[in-house]
C-alpha cells in the first residue's frame, strides 16, 4: 500500500513536471531479441529457461527526472519498468531518487542513489555499456541466501522472482539507499566517497528500518590522464526474517565485507577497463535438515570467501564512426567450505561453480540516441566440459528520449 | 540594467554603423526567455566526479550562439575555406556552442579540460569521431559538406555544439547583447538568415546599397 502511494506520488510528479521549468525529464527503452542455450536460468546467464528460445521483448523502460531546485542542491530519480528476472513485466520501480547538495569539491546526498562501490553501477545504463549481460559479480547468483545464509541449494531449485535463488556478489540494480558524502580531494586526482546504506552491497531488498546496517568507501585516483583507478570496500548486514528462520534472532551479526579495485585505461579509440572483487560472508548455513545450531540456540555462523573479476577491452572503430567492438574475461572462484565435525553439511570444494565467461559485443550508433548493441557470452564451470548450453545471444536496440 | 546596457549600445553605437561609409546591415536579435540550461540527466548521477565536474547551471548566453547569414541573390560570392578555425573544450563544454565554416575548412579541435574529451558526429554524409583526446591536443577535421553538423562528447553526454558549414563568406556572430553588424558587403541583394541551434530560423530578403548602412532587427521563436 505504501509502495503505491509513492508510486502515485512519483507519477504525479512526474506527470506534472512539464508544468514547471525547472525540471528536465528524458528517458530510455530497450527493445530485445534474445535466446539462450538450453539450461540458461536467469540466476547463472540472466536468460530465464521459459523464454531461451529466440523471441522479442521491451527489456527496459525508465523515466528520468532531474530537477536543479537552486542554492546548489538538486533531484535525481529514475522510475523503471523491466522485465529483469521473470521475463515477464516487473511492477513499477523507483530505482533512483536522490536529493544531492553540490558545492565546489564537496557532495552531499541522500535518498536512493547510484552505489560507489566499483565501476559498473556508474556505467549501468544501457546506453553507456558495451555489454547486454551484467558482469558475473553483478549479475550471477551465487549459494549465499539473504534468509537462509549459506545454501547449496540456491540457485539449483526455484526461480528468481518466485522463491529463493540467493544474491549475486554485489546488488544487480546498482543502486543503495541511504546517505552518500563525496569529497573531491585534488581535482583530477583523487575523490573519495563514503555511504552509509541500509544494508550490505549484496542485498537487493530496499529496506526500510535500520536493523541492516552497511557502509561503502570508495577511494578514486586517476595517476595519469589515461588511468583511472578505484579502491572500494564495503561492510554490513543483508539477512531479512522469513519464514524459514522465524525462530532465530540477531541475524544482523551475519555481514559481507567487499573489497574491490576498479581500473579504465583508455586511449584515443582503446579501453581497457575491469574490475576485481573479493566478499567474505560470515552467515549461517542451511541445508535440507534446516540450520545448522549452534550451543546457544543460533544458527552457527560460518565463514565463506569467494572472488570475481572481470576485464573489458573496448575498441572503437575509426573507420566507421559510431561502432565499437568488445570483449570480456571474466572468472568467478569460491573456495573450499570445511563444515565442522559433526555436521549434516556436506563439505564443498568449492562452495558454489566455479566458472569462467567469454563475451563479445559490437554496437553501432544508428544516430546520436539510437544504440543497436549485439552480444554473444559462452561460460565454462570448472568441474564441466564446455556443454555450449548456457550460451547467451542478444541484440538490443537502445533508444534514448 | 541588461535592458539599459542594450539600450545605450543601440543608442550610441548603431548609429556609428550608420555614419561609415561602407555597405553594412546591423540591427539587433531578439530571443525568448528563458534560455535553454546545459543538460544534465542521466550524466549527472552516474558520473565519476573526477572526470566530469558537475554542470553549473548557468545559462547560456544564447545571443552569442546566434550566427547572421547573408547569402548574395544577384551574384556568386567567392567562398574559400578558412583559416584558424577553433572549437574547444573547456569545462566540459564546447566554446563556442557555434561555429560557422565555409566549405574545406579545417577545423582544430582542442581539449582544454585536464581530463579526456571526445569528440564524434553522426551527421548523416559527415560521420567522424576524433576519439579520447588529452588535455592539449589538436586535432583537425575538414568540414566538406555545408549544412549543420552536430558535435558530441561520447565522455560527457552533456556537451553538445554545432558547425555551421555555409555557402558565403559573409556571415557574423551576435554579441551578448544581441547586437550584430556585417561589413563590408558588396551591394546588391540578400538573403538574411539568422540561425540559432535551439529556435527557429528566420530569414528576409534585403538590398544592400553603395555606401549604405541597413538595419534590420529580428524576433527569434522557439
Amino acid at each position: 500500500m505504501r509502495n503505491r502511494w509513492i508510486h502515485i506520488l512519483l507519477l504525479g510528479t512526474f506527470g506534472l513536471a512539464p508544468l514547471s521549468a525547472q525540471i528536465e525529464l528524458s528517458g530510455s527503452a530497450d527493445f530485445e531479441l534474445a535466446a539462450g542455450g538450453e539450461d540458461s536460468r536467469f540466476v547463472t546467464n540472466e536468460i530465464n529457461n521459459e523464454f531461451r528460445r529466440p523471441h522479442l521483448s521491451i527489456r527496459e523502460l525508465n523515466l528520468f527526472l532531474f530537477s536543479d531546485l537552486g542554492n546548489n542542491f538538486s533531484f535525481t530519480g529514475r522510475l523503471q519498468w523491466d522485465i529483469w528476472g521473470s521475463g515477464r513485466l516487473n511492477p513499477l520501480r523507483i530505482t533512483l531518487a536522490a536529493l544531492s547538495w553540490e558545492a565546489g569539491r564537496v557532495g552531499l546526498t541522500v535518498g536512493r542513489f547510484v552505489n560507489p562501490f566499483g565501476l559498473y553501477p556508474r556505467r549501468q545504463l544501457s546506453s553507456t555499456g558495451s555489454f547486454i549481460n551484467a558482469p558475473l559479480a553483478y549479475g550471477y547468483f551465487i549459494n549465499i541466501s539473504d534468509t537462509r545464509g549459506f545454501w547449496p541449494a540456491a540457485g539449483t531449485v526455484g526461480q528468481y522472482g518466485r522463491e529463493d535463488v540467493g544474491l549475486t556478489m554485489n546488488y544487480f540494480g546498482g543502486y543503495v539507499t541511504g546517505g552518500l558524502f563525496n569529497w573531491v580531494i585534488i581535482p583530477q586526482g583523487m575523490d573519495v566517497a563514503l555511504a552509509v546504506t541500509n544494508a550490505a552491497p549484496a542485498s537487493q531488498q530496499d529496506y526500510t528500518n535500520l536493523q541492516n546496517l552497511g557502509a561503502t568507501l570508495r577511494l578514486g585516483f586517476q595517476p595519469a590522464i589515461f588511468w583511472q583507478q578505484g579502491i572500494s570496500v564495503s561492510h554490513g548486514s543483508f539477512m531479512r526474517r522469513a519464514t524459514v528462520n522465524t525462530n532465530f534472532d540477531r541475524f544482523e551479526k551475519y555481514r559481507q565485507t567487499l573489497l574491490g579495485t576498479d581500473i579504465v585505461f583508455a586511449f584515443s579509440y582503446f579501453e581497457l577497463s575491469g574490475e576485481l572483487l573479493y566478499a567474505l560472508w560470515d552467515v549461517p548455513a542451511s541445508d535440507n535438515n534446516g540450520f545448522q545450531i549452534a550451543p546457544d540456540g543460533n544458527p552457527e555462523q560460518y565463514r565463506l570467501t569467494n572472488w570475481s573479476a572481470y576485464l573489458d577491452a573496448r575498441i572503437e572503430l575509426p573507420f566507421w564512426p559510431g561502432s565499437y567492438m568488445a570483449g570480456r574475461y571474466e572468472r568467478m572462484v569460491f573456495d573450499r567450505f570445511t563444515p565442522p565435525a559433526g555436521s549434516s553439511l556436506v563439505s564443498t570444494n568449492p562452495w558454489d561453480d566455479s566458472l569462467i565467461r567469454y563475451s563479445f559485443a559490437l554496437g553501432y550508433r544508428l544516430a546520436r540516441p539510437v544504440l543497436l548493441k549485439f552480444a554473444f557470452s559462452e561460460q565454462i564451470y570448472d568441474d564441466r566440459t564446455l556443454r555450449r548450453d548456457d550460451w547467451t545471444l542478444r541484440l538490443v536496440l537502445n533508444v534514448s528520449l | 540594467m541588461k535592458k539599459i546596457v542594450v539600450l545605450l549600445t543601440l543608442i550610441l553605437i548603431l548609429p556609428a554603423f550608420s555614419t561609415a561609409g561602407e555597405s553594412k546591415i546591423y540591427g539587433r536579435i531578439i530571443l525568448p526567455v528563458p534560455v535553454k540550461k546545459e543538460s544534465a540527466f542521466p550524466g549527472m548521477a552516474y558520473r565519476n566526479r573526477l572526470t566530469s565536474p558537475g554542470i553549473s547551471g548557468k545559462k547560456r548566453a544564447a545571443a552569442e550562439d546566434v550566427i547572421v547569414l547573408a547569402y548574395p541573390l544577384s551574384f556568386r560570392p567567392v567562398v574559400k575555406p578558412m583559416m584558424n578555425a577553433r572549437l574547444l573544450q573547456k569545462e566540459s563544454c564546447f566554446v563556442p556552442r557555434v561555429l560557422p565554416v565555409t566549405p574545406g575548412t579545417t577545423v582544430f579541435f582542442i581539449n582544454r579540460d585536464r581530463y579526456y574529451h571526445d569528440v564524434f558526429s553522426l551527421t548523416p554524409g559527415a560521420r567522424f569521431d576524433i576519439g579520447r583526446r588529452p588535455t592539449g591536443t589538436a586535432v583537425g577535421k575538414t568540414i566538406k559538406q555545408s549544412g549543420e553538423l552536430k558535435l558530441f562528447c561520447d565522455i560527457h553526454p552533456g556537451m553538445t555544439a554545432t558547425i555551421l558549414c555555409v555557402e558565403t563568406p559573409y556571415f557574423t556572430r551576435s554579441s551578448r547583447n544581441g547586437v550584430y553588424l556585417l561589413k563590408n558587403l558588396p551591394p546588391g541583394r540578400y538573403r538574411l538568415e539568422v540561425y540559432h541551434p535551439d529556435l527557429k530560423r528566420v530569414a528576409e530578403t534585403v538590398d544592400v546599397k553603395k555606401n549604405k548602412a541597413l538595419r534590420v532587427d529580428f524576433n527569434l521563436k522557439r
